[in-house]
């Protein structure tokens, strides 16, 4: 049985008048069928990218220029451009992150409903329309048929994101990417937001690859975790060895940068501040020969600035790219 | 909607009066006599100064003013001091040519332009996008007296198309009107075409990049369903704007065509009212263009919420 | 008046004083009779009614719908046309007419005395409001002696008198009652010419017809005068105002005739449109162009300093510089037709640095301003400017071309305030009249004796006499310099060859009548 998506050694490169900047450079990883990995990161590590690269939707002047992308075994790279269209909202959907600007403001939501459903299924308007309100229902819209003549600025985020999650899902995809899909939400829908996405692709059996800096919301929904730093996968595991034995030091960095409640309530634990890693991202066009991580890494060695660290595997699903770790494997 | 439309009838009332001061006070700052206009070189200056007053010119510029708008007040535009013809009458006879020609002109520049912009866009930074803009570039650089002569000597001299003068009103016969029109709208189309393409062309590039767009490709649609439906209709909307200031502006009078190919349109006639200070003529026309470009304005802002429903009136 | 046909070689020079070879031959086949001709004008008529009408291209239309009592022939002396025959009192307050029996208007009613009492009374009522209302002023009283003569009274003595009733802008025409309507406008024109009016489009064409019960006046054909008969069905008048698209409309036989064929083109046709069945003429026209000094501002207001200007300037190149050589170089006021155009008229200074540099010495100039207003409204006068500037640079004075809008120029020139002033007027047949238009530079009160020469002239029938006055005068000029005349400009008209009998006169005037198409 194939995984619902494998990527292997992904290169995605813009070509911009500065220089080539490599905001993928060598990423591989993989998502079964049903399952939900969160791929996390600061901004600019990739990880939208990724997501963009698996619809083939890098946008000008990006390119994809090398690696593989496999979906349910069939490679997507040598898919011809008509062929990504079929995949592209029917077998792979993708919700955005700032729901005010990922929907058009000049349709109105059944337009972009129904127009979801009609480019890839033979239905009447009335059987698209039906499918979309029972959608609209799903992840919790009030009063959907109104909302289906609704403009998208008359509906609040929270709202607006749920009409993303019931398009991606519409059709019953194998592979949802949810670029961020809460960030930009009010703090307050953002568990109900997550919730109906992860309840609504759980039902349907879509895999998920979630997007996220948000290692909360990872450690509540994820079944593995993909850690990416400028364009490379750092670390990746199930969300118990991510969460537990951090590998990499970028990781364990996250992983000190979230406030949880146990740093706040034991008593006798002196009170630490909020942790933040010293030193920037890298510039993507002027990546360093060794890790990207070791100009801000504490623990470098030689070597870590040198010559760029594989993934060095620490048990059957977790695997770090850091030197430290060379001797484990 | 109705309540909007009326609520800026009636904002339009105030400008207007502005206009009416200003362009008053214009017209009879600039130097210049029409009586000796009137008069040419050859008449003595009794007969100037009797042409002055009956035209009430030896008047003090206040009561002049309080004369004028008085009698617009009550519907009365006042005499051509040229021809003595009502202005209003002149306008109302000139406008309808100016019209068709400024609307023909817009259909085809709309017609060429919104499709080669979109193309524009769509081909961005190759060899069709930077022929596009070369050709746009002419297009709004290009002298329209140069143009006109130009399509004259092409269509009218050497390939006997259309006629290179006279002219018969749409209204009278159609066909033949327009074999007229045709000319002349294709020259001040074509300036205008270039202005609303590259508008459409930089639009478009703008909306191309926001996420909505990537989200319609995301869904599988074609690239021309993306471009034509979800990217134009936004794009369309700050180009409706530049058609708008375009065919306002025009519907003032697209003087230097309507020269060219001596069609009796309102343009001319402003020119040969200032050219003779005319100023009743100057003042009606100016006036009156001032309201058909508030009302073209007007229509453009209802059909912006066709194309950005976001507007709110 | 004659025309010729251009051709290669006589660019430029003028020989103007021969019979053409084109339209007016000896041998030419009968006129036939029909067709429609399509005349291209240059604007549209302004005003239907001739008695408030004052542009000339009113007159261009208007002459061949109604007629004056009296009219030019080619050597612009008077001729009869609606008045047979006529007789001054002995001290010139009086004129008794006797007017043409059997002449028609439009509507069918005989032209009788009333008429002309009628008419002068409407063209002389100030509320009639013709510009130049003021040319009719000698009229003191038009009677009507009985249904075939009247009697003009007059004001004070005015041996010139016929000239005034032989007006060509505006006409004094005679017209009926009848055409005027209820609020005494004119919308149907009605008049005793050879073709009555059809219909006016404004800004797009005026249309008139052949009268066929015109009763034209005896002998042949001579300017105005004599033979009027019409021969064209349908004559159509079209206003086609940029030059440019008028010579197209030509070479596409949207029009039969252009009256003002732009001197540029004159090139292209010698090589090109000669061969595609278009003909030109040149005409030796009596339009003006001229320098006005202040006469009353500081510099211009040095009679030595204005010497030095006339010594200054080079009137060939003037001429060349403003007409392309499609005019004629005359420092005079009297045009080379007319029959004062003596060898006096043709004196002026010769160009001589030397002399202007002494003369701007002895008027103690010291490189001031000296500023020369024109417009670009009227392209002659403004290259006309720029020449003299150059040439008045070369004697060392320091000219500057300042370009005014044509109203703002002619506020100019009637507040007299100017140092130079480039301009151009219209033909003035009559010396007198030429003189007396002058008057606008001030000339005449700094210089009464002019005035007092040109009131004598005014005052006199006799040609001699007035030959001599009027030499006397423009030697005063010479030593005077009020202002300098430059050249008067060609007619270029441009015609189908299908169209015969076609002229255009000294004034001005394209001739319609007699003209045919031999189609």
């Amino acid at each position: 049985m194939f995984p619902v998506l494998k990527i292997d050694d992904l290169q995605t490169h813009f070509f911009t008048r500065t220089g080539i900047a490599k905001a993928i450079d060598g990423v591989g990883f993989h998502i079964d069928k049903g399952e939900i990995v969160c791929v996390v990161g600061e901004s600019g590590c990739g990880k939208s990218m990724t997501a963009l690269s698996v619809l083939r939707l890098v946008p000008h002047p990006g390119r994809i220029v090398g690696g593989e992308i496999w979906l349910d075994g069939q490679n997507l790279m040598a898919f011809s451009e008509r062929e990504m269209r079929e995949v592209r909202g029917d077998r792979v959907s993708m919700i955005f992150q700032e729901p005010m600007v990922s929907l058009n403001p000049a349709f109105t939501i059944g337009n972009q409903l129904i127009e979801a459903v009609r480019v890839h299924r033979k239905a009447s308007r009335a059987e698209a329309w039906e499918r979309s309100v029972e959608m609209l229902r799903r992840v919790d819209l009030p009063s959907p048929e109104a909302r289906m003549n609704a403009y998208p600025h008359e509906l609040s985020g929270g709202m607006r994101q749920r009409v993303m999650i019931a398009e991606a899902l519409l059709l019953d995809p194998v592979l949802l990417l949810a670029d961020e899909p809460t960030t930009a939400l009010d703090v307050t829908v953002q568990a109900q937001v997550l919730d109906v996405m992860v309840r609504a692709a759980r039902e349907s059996g879509t895999a998920v690859m979630m997007i996220t800096h948000n290692l909360a919301v990872v450690s509540e929904i994820a079944d593995r975790v993909v850690v990416m730093y400028a364009g490379r996968v750092v670390e990746q595991g199930t969300t118990e060895e991510i969460f537990t034995r951090p590998a990499h030091p970028y990781t364990q960095g996250l992983l000190r940068a979230i406030p949880t409640l146990s740093t706040a309530a034991e008593d006798d634990a002196p009170r630490q501040p909020l942790y933040e890693m010293g030193g920037l991202v890298p510039s993507l066009t002027d990546l360093p020969p060794g890790c990207a991580f070791c100009p801000r890494c504490s623990a470098a060695i030689d070597l870590c600035a040198a010559q760029k660290p594989p993934a060095f595997p620490l048990g059957e699903t977790h695997a770090a790219a850091c030197w430290l770790r060379r001797t484990e494997g | 909607m109705l309540a909007y439309f009326l609520k800026r009838t009636v904002l339009m009332v105030p400008t207007l009066l502005l206009v009416a001061l200003m362009v008053f006070l214009l017209v009879h700052l600039i130097p210049g006599d029409p009586a000796i206009v009137m008069v040419g070189a050859e008449a003595d200056p009794a007969a100037i100064e009797n042409i002055r007053r009956s035209l009430g010119l030896d008047q003090p510029l206040p009561i002049q003013f309080i004369d004028w708008f008085g009698r617009l007040l009550s519907g009365d535009f006042g005499k051509s001091i040229t021809s003595g013809i009502p202005v209003l009458e002149t306008i109302l006879e000139r406008f309808p040519t100016t019209l068709v020609l400024t609307t023909l002109a817009m259909l085809f520049s709309v017609a060429i332009a919104i499709p080669s912009g979109v193309l524009a866009a769509k081909f961005r930074n190759t060899g069709k996008d930077y022929l596009f803009m070369l050709v746009s570039l002419i297009g709004v650089s290009v002298p329209g007296f140069w143009l006109g002569l130009m399509g004259l000597l092409v269509f009218s001299v050497q390939l006997g198309w259309f006629p290179s003068s006279g002219y018969v009103p749409v209204w009278q016969d159609f066909w033949q009107g327009l074999n007229y029109m045709t000319l002349p709208s294709i020259t001040l189309g074509f300036f205008m075409a270039a202005v609303v393409a590259r508008m459409t062309r930089s639009s478009m590039l703008e909306v191309m990049r926001l996420e909505y767009v990537t989200h319609a490709r995301a869904k599988g649609l074609s690239e021309w369903t993306v471009l034509l439906k979800h990217a134009l209709k936004n794009a369309f909307a700050p180009t409706l704007t530049t058609i708008g200031i375009q065919y306002g502006m025009l519907l003032g009078g697209a003087v230097v065509t309507e020269t060219v190919f001596g069609l009796p349109g309102l343009g001319r006639f402003v020119v040969q009212s200032i050219y003779g200070r005319d100023y009743p003529a100057v003042q009606g026309c100016i006036l009156f263009i001032a309201l058909v470009y508030m009302f073209v304005n007007l229509a453009v802002d209802v059909l912006y919420k066709v194309f950005d429903p976001r507007v709110k009136f | 008046m004659f025309t010729r046909a251009i051709t290669r070689a006589a660019h430029g020079v003028l020989v103007g004083l021969f019979l053409a070879t084109a339209g007016l031959g000896s041998a030419q086949a009968a006129p036939k009779v029909g067709g429609t001709l399509t005349f291209g004008l240059p604007t549209d008529l302004t005003k239907l009614d001739p008695h408030k009408s004052s542009a000339f291209v009113d007159t261009t239309i208007l002459m061949h719908v109604v007629e004056p009592l009296v009219t030019y022939n080619k050597k612009l002396e008077i001729r009869p046309l609606l008045a047979d025959s006529w007789k001054f009192s002995a001290d010139y307050t009086s004129l008794t007419m006797n007017l043409a029996k059997g002449k028609t208007f439009h509507n069918g009613r005989e032209m009788v005395a009333d008429d002309v009492v009628w008419s002068f009374k409407r063209l002389l009522d100030p509320e009639t409001k013709n510009p130049k209302r003021s040319l009719f002023e000698n009229i003191a009283k038009v009677t009507a002696l009985d249904a075939h003569t009247v009697r003009f009274d007059l004001a004070k003595p005015q041996p010139g008198f016929l000239h005034v009733l032989a007006n060509a802008n505006p006409i004094p025409a005679i017209l009926p009652k009848e055409t005027v309507d209820a609020d005494g406008n004119i919308t149907k024109l009605i008049g005793t010419g050879p073709f009555q009016f059809v219909e006016w489009k404004p800004t797009q064409y005026i249309e008139l017809k052949r009268y066929a019960a015109y009763k034209s006046p005896a002998g042949p054909k001579d300017g105005l005068s004599g033979d009027r008969t019409p021969y064209i069905d349908t004559l159509k008048m079209v206003p086609v105002s940029e030059e440019n698209v008028a010579v197209m409309a030509l070479l596409n036989k949207e029009i039969d005739v252009l009256q003002y064929f732009p001197a540029k083109y004159v090139e292209k046709y010698n090589k090109q449109y000669s061969k595609q069945g278009m003909v030109l003429s040149e005409v030796p026209g009596m339009s003006w162009y001229q320098v006005f000094f202040g006469l009353n501002k500081p510099v211009t207001d040095n009679p030595d300093f204005r010497r030095a200007v006339a010594y200054a300037l080079d009137l060939d190149e003037i001429t060349r510089a403003a007409y392309m050589g499609h005019a004629l170089v005359n420092p005079s006021v009297i045009p080379a037709q007319s029959g004062y155009y003596t060898k006096a008229q043709k004196t002026w200074v010769s160009k001589d640095l030397k002399k202007a540099k002494a003369l701007l010495k002895k008027a103690g100039y010291k490189g001031e301003e000296v500023v020369i207003d024109t417009t670009k409204n009227y392209a002659p006068m403004y290259k006309q400017a720029i020449a003299m500037q150059s040439q008045m640079a070369a004697a060392g004075i320091n000219a500057k071309v300042n370009v005014l809008e044509w109203p703002v120029l002619l506020k100019r020139l009637y507040g007299k305030d100017f140092q130079m002033l480039s301009f151009g007027i219209g033909p003035k047949p009559d010396p007198v009249s030429a003189y007396n238009y002058l008057r606008l530079s001030s000339a005449f009160d700094v210089y009464p004796e002019i005035k007092a020469l040109v009131d004598k002239a005014d005052s006199t029938d006799d040609d001699a006499l007035r030959r001599d006055l009027f030499d006397k005068i423009h030697l005063k000029t010479l030593d005077t310099v009020p202002w300098i005349e430059f050249y008067n400009y060609n007619y270029l008209n441009a015609y189908r060859d299908y169209v015969k009998g076609y002229e255009t006169l000294s004034i001005g005037l394209p001739v319609l009548w007699g003209v045919w198409l031999d189609k």
